[in-house]
Order: C-alpha cells, then structure tokens, then sequence
C-alpha cells in the first residue's frame, strides 16, 4: 500500500501529440512517460522543435494529447482514451486546482497591477477579494516585489515581470509548476534569479517543478535532467529513479 | 471576477474603449437624429402650418344664428360695416408657395374681456406690443397706413361655443419714431358668436396672424366676399350634408371635398408622411450599417484580445466565463455609446429645431424614455452583433493563442 508520499505529484504515460501536415501527421511527442516526486526540480532540454513545449502544453491540460494518460497526485488528469470526458471546463477546474504554468514571455495581463495579476487565479478558486489580496501579497513578498506590487506590468523589468508570473503561477499552491523556457527573455544574471527562486518555491512548497530551458548551467539547481530529441526522451530517464 | 476584470480592462484600455463607444455613439447619434426628424420633427415641423391654418375659435357674425355645428372651420368671415368690407380666408394656402407674400403676425391681440392671445408671446422672433414685425415676406410700411388688418385666424384660445366674442380689430399707423404700429383705438369692436371650435389637424394651437386686406386681396387674387368657407371635420358626409342645410348661404365643405391647396393638414400629412418613410428608411440604413461597424469593431477588439483571452484561459478562466466577460464589455461600451449618442443627437437636434423657432422639450419623443432606451438598445445590438465572434474566441485554445504569440 502506498502512502501519500510515494504518490507521484505528477505522472504522465505514454503522451503523444500528432499535428496534421499535408505531408501526414507528424509526432511532436512521442509516447512519453514521465514521472515526477513532490518537490522535485527538473530540467528538460533539447534543441528547437524536439517537443519539450508541446509537452509542458500537454501535461498543464493546454494542450490535448492524442494519446497518454496524465495523473497529479494520483489523481487522473486527463486521459486521452476517454477524451470526451474530459471538456474544457473539467480541465480548466483541474488546471487551476493542481498546475501551474509559466510561460517565456511572462503573458501577465496588462490592464491589471502585480497584485491584481497574482489575486486572478485566486479569485478564480473562490477566494474572496480580502483573503485573495492577503494571499496574493504573501506571494509577492516571497518573490522580493511586494514594494511593487501595484505597478502594471509595462513598469516592470523582465525580471520583475516573470517574478510575478511566478507568484501567479504559484498562487493556489500548485502539485506541478511547467515552466516553459522561464528565462527565454531574460539576461543570465535575472534568468539565474528565476531559476533559484523557483528552486526554493519548489523545495519550501514541495512543488514539484518541471523547468524547459536551454542553458545548462540551469541544471546545477535541479535534481534531474531530461533530454528531448525529435519527440523522445534520449538522455535521462523520465520516470523517477 | 468578472466585473471586476471588466471594468479594469475597460479603464486600463482608454483609446480603445474610447473608439469603440465614439463608434457607438456616431450610430446612436445618427439613428435618433433620423427618428426625431422622422417622427418629432414632422410634429414640430407642422407647427408653422397649424400655425397658419389650425386655429380653434369659430367666429362668425353675430346676426348669423348657425345652432351648434359639429364642425371645424378653416375660414373667416368678417363683416364690418364700419370699415366697409367682407372678406373670406379659406384660400390662404397659395401664401404658402409664394415666399414673397407676406404674413404678418400680430404678438397681442385683445378681447374686450381682456383676454390677450398668447401664442407668440413667447417666440422673441416676433415683436413686443408696441411693433410689429415679419417673419416672411415684406414688412409693415407707409403704404400701409390706415389698412384695416384682417383676422385670419383665431389662435389657440378655446372659447366655449355659444360664447360671445368681442374683438377690437386694429388698424395700422406709423408711429413717431417710423415704425409700423396697431391702432386699438377703436371703440367699436366687432361682436362675434362661437359656434364651433376647429381642433388643428395636428393637435397644436393655432395663433393668430394679420395682414393688411390689400397684401391679402394681391396675394389670393381674389375678390372679397366670394367664399365662406366651413370644413366639417372627419370623413362624416351627413355631418357636412347637415351644415350645408345650416348654412345655406356659404360654401360649405366636408374634409372629402378638401384639396390639398385647401386643407393644409391634409398636404402636410401627405409630405410628412414621405418624409417620415424616408426617414424610416435611413433609420433602418443606420440600424443595419451601425450593426455591421459595431460588429466590425468588436471584431477587431477580439483579434487584438486573442493572448489575453489565450492567457486568461491558461489561468483557468472558462469559455462561457469569457463570454460572460466581453458581453459584459461589449454591453457596457455599447450603453455608454448609446447613452453619448442620444447626448448628442439632443444637441444637434436642438440646433436644428432652434432654427424653426422650436425647442428639443417640444419633441417629448425625445425625453428620458426615449435616451434610456437607446442607450439599452445600444447595449443589446453591440452585444448582439458580436455574439458569435465571441463564442469562438472564447472557445479558442489557449495552446494555439499563446503559442503563436
């Protein structure tokens, strides 16, 4: 019998994602599986158009994989087999209760502040407008930008910009933080920022964190490190040792 | 949630909130500046014609004993010994079509109970009591000095039938200082019998106007005394059959025998009413082309949204929680549109009535109902005119969106 800490925080089984071209379908994901632990930092890498993307995209339910099974925390997240089974409104409840995504190009919403930025996701879930306001400024104090908290994001720096996306994506206490490329738009020195803080959110909230990134000295901060060639792990096993 | 992300997303996008309600409000503006000139407007535009054939007093002679008549009246006869002349005024129509002819309105004209027409009293166009002025046509002069003035018709004061009327007919003289003025010297006034009341085909009162007889006499071309002329009201054959026998000395004429060149209601309500099918056609022309630059506009909004509606989606957000959210803002940018299109229609058709003489408050089409809903239906339309673009922007994955930004 396993007890809830051998549960996996997320588990993905054989995940496949085709795209239609007019030369026939073309597997951006090939029958992948991996498994991560609560609090585990990994790092996927791979060159341009070898599906470490789609993947992130399939594993957070923005994306719909053709075939495969994704649990979180043991829980199952989708299952391709019975697709209609899964909507849009049933994955974007799962989505907001259990993963949360930081994208390359931060996507904040322009017309709100920091604050009002990270209080979305949780207003979304239920909160009140206090309780999402004191929980939004929490995060935003564990991101070091609560002394900005009500700047918009055009007066912000790309730093600041993706520590508040981090804050978001951190908001309702997330099982699995997809990090797609975090540091893409950022110099070394705030992309290395980024990447310790979400070490730490990860280590301190047992988050477990699968970070898509093409520097290598990234990796130092990680406990594992997958490698993705045209749909495939190569190097790396995907499940946890 | 949702309201609050609206009104933020509105307030933080000014331009284009701005546009998209200018948008609004230039279709709003435009349908009910068309409706008032279709509807409202025909009203007050028939004012200058009641004006000149709608008055509500029947008199006629006091010798004459004509009963109660079920009629109305588009003619006068005056009779006065005194001054030696009869005249009829139920061909005043051709004035109309002859700008150079002159109309001379009179601002106060008194009974011998006192009794002050107040029609014009309140149109600063027109004279004080002591002047007369013109508001078409050739003013008072020299040459009409000494002209008795006719009574054409006899404004808006609704005398019971039955009840004697004594009018002190004026006559013009220069006064000191040159001006053309009334003479109410007069101690005899005429005496003269309501028998009837004529209601205006309109609905509005009639004033009371003059001119001197011999500017009526070249205007009309006719004789004096050649017609009476009484308009039996409604299409009531008997009723005109029964005034004939009544009166069997004057022409008397039912609504069915009117011409238009007679019966100014009836050309009116002919042009008004191509005027107001006109206007309806444009109105339906605004409608449909506000429809389509909304429905343009809110697609152009949408395409600009697609990340953020991508982003918003990734957060969670669900499709019909989208569609909640840009019907929100499409209505609410859609009513205030409508609401500043109806401010702005009221000042222009302000302007436009000022011109006639009129104010916006005579057109009660125009009043709060009418701006609430314009303004509702502002939201609805714009709502409506983008439902569908925003069932699939909403529906839209957010992979396809984000990815491709």
């Amino acid at each position: 019998m396993h007890n809830k800490a051998d549960v996996p925080a997320l588990q993905a089984l054989g995940i496949s994602r085709f795209f239609r071209t007019s030369e026939g379908p073309v597997a951006a994901v090939n029958r992948v599986s991996l498994s991560l632990r609560a609090g585990e930092f990994v790092c996927l890498v791979g060159p341009s158009g070898s599906g470490k993307t789609t993947l992130l995209y399939c594993l957070s339910g923005l994306d719909l994989p053709n075939t495969g099974v994704i649990m979180i925390d043991g829980r199952l997240f989708y299952d391709a087999a019975q697709r209609s089974r899964f909507g849009e409104d049933h994955l974007a409840e799962a989505r907001m209760a259990s993963v949360g995504f930081v994208f390359q190009s931060y996507h904040l919403l322009s017309s709100l502040t920091a604050l009002e930025n990270v209080m979305v996701p949780l207003r979304l879930t239920g909160s009140s407008r206090k309780e999402a306001r004191q929980r939004a400024r929490e995060l935003l104090d564990e991101v070091d930008l609560i002394h900005r908290h009500d700047h918009f994001p055009h007066q912000l720096s790309g730093g600041e910009q993706q520590r508040v996306a981090v804050a978001r994506a951190m908001a309702n206490r997330p099982r699995v933080l997809l990090a797609d490329e975090p540091t893409g738009s950022l110099d070394y020195e705030n992309g290395l920022r980024v990447v310790r803080l979400l070490r730490e959110l990860s280590t301190r909230h047992r988050t477990a964190v699968l970070m898509v990134t093409h520097i290598r000295e990234h990796s130092e901060f990680t406990d594992r490190v997958l490698t993705m060639q045209a749909g495939e792990f190569v190097h790396g096993r995907g499940e946890t040792g | 949630m949702i309201r609050d992300y609206c009104f933020r997303s509105l307030t933080q996008n000014r331009t284009r909130s701005l546009l998209v309600v200018a948008g609004i409000a230039l279709g709003a503006m435009l349908l009910t500046t068309v409706s008032a000139l279709g509807g409202d407007m025909s009203r007050l535009l028939a004012r200058p014609l009641s004006r000149l054939y709608g008055g509500n007093l029947l008199v006629l002679p006091q010798s004459t004993s004509f009963g109660r008549l079920p009629s109305g009246y588009i003619g006068l006869r005056l009779d006065d010994s005194g001054y030696g002349y009869t005249v009829t005024m139920d061909r005043v129509q051709p004035h109309l079509d002859t700008p150079a002819s002159g109309f001379f309105y009179l601002d106060l004209v008194y009974t011998d109970e006192g009794h002050r027409v107040p029609l014009l009293a309140r149109d600063p166009a027109f004279s004080g009591p002591h002047g007369l002025s013109v508001r078409r046509g050739r003013p008072f002069g020299p040459q009409d000095e000494g002209q008795p003035v006719v009574l054409v018709n006899a404004g808006q004061n609704r005398y019971p039938v039955g009840s004697e009327v004594r009018l002190h007919l004026p006559t013009l003289r220069v006064a000191p200082d040159g001006r053309m003025v009334f003479d109410h010297g007069r101690a005899d006034p005429l005496v003269f019998t309501v028998v009837g009341q004529y209601q205006s085909p309109m609905q509005l009162p009639g004033p009371m106007f003059i001119m001197p007889l011999s500017t009526f006499q070249q205007a009309t071309g006719l004789a004096t005394g050649l017609f009476m002329g009484i308009m039996v009201p409604g299409q009531d054959p008997e009723a005109t059959a029964r005034a004939r026998e009544l009166l069997p000395g004057y022409r008397v004429m039912g609504a069915q025998d009117m011409t238009v060149s007679v019966f100014a209601g009836a050309r009116f309500r002919e042009s008004g009413g191509g005027f107001m099918a006109v206007s309806g056609t444009y109105a339906w022309a605004i409608i449909l082309v506000s429809c389509l630059a909304m429905a343009n506009t809110n697609l152009v909004v949408l395409r600009q949204r697609r990340l953020e509606l991508g982003i918003l989606r990734s957060l969670g957000w669900k499709p019909r929680q989208l569609v909640c959210l840009l019907s929100l803002e499409c209505f609410v940018l859609g009513c205030l549109g409508g609401f500043a299109g109806y401010f702005l229609a009221c000042v222009v058709i302000q302007r436009v009535v000022a011109r006639y003489g009129g104010s916006i408050l005579d057109l009660p089409g125009l009043g709060p109902q009418y701006g609430f809903t314009v303004t509702l239906a502002s939201g609805v339309v714009s709502v409506l005119s983008v439902i569908y673009p925003i069932f699939q922007a909403a529906r839209t994955g957010p992979a396809e969106v984000i990815r491709g930004a």
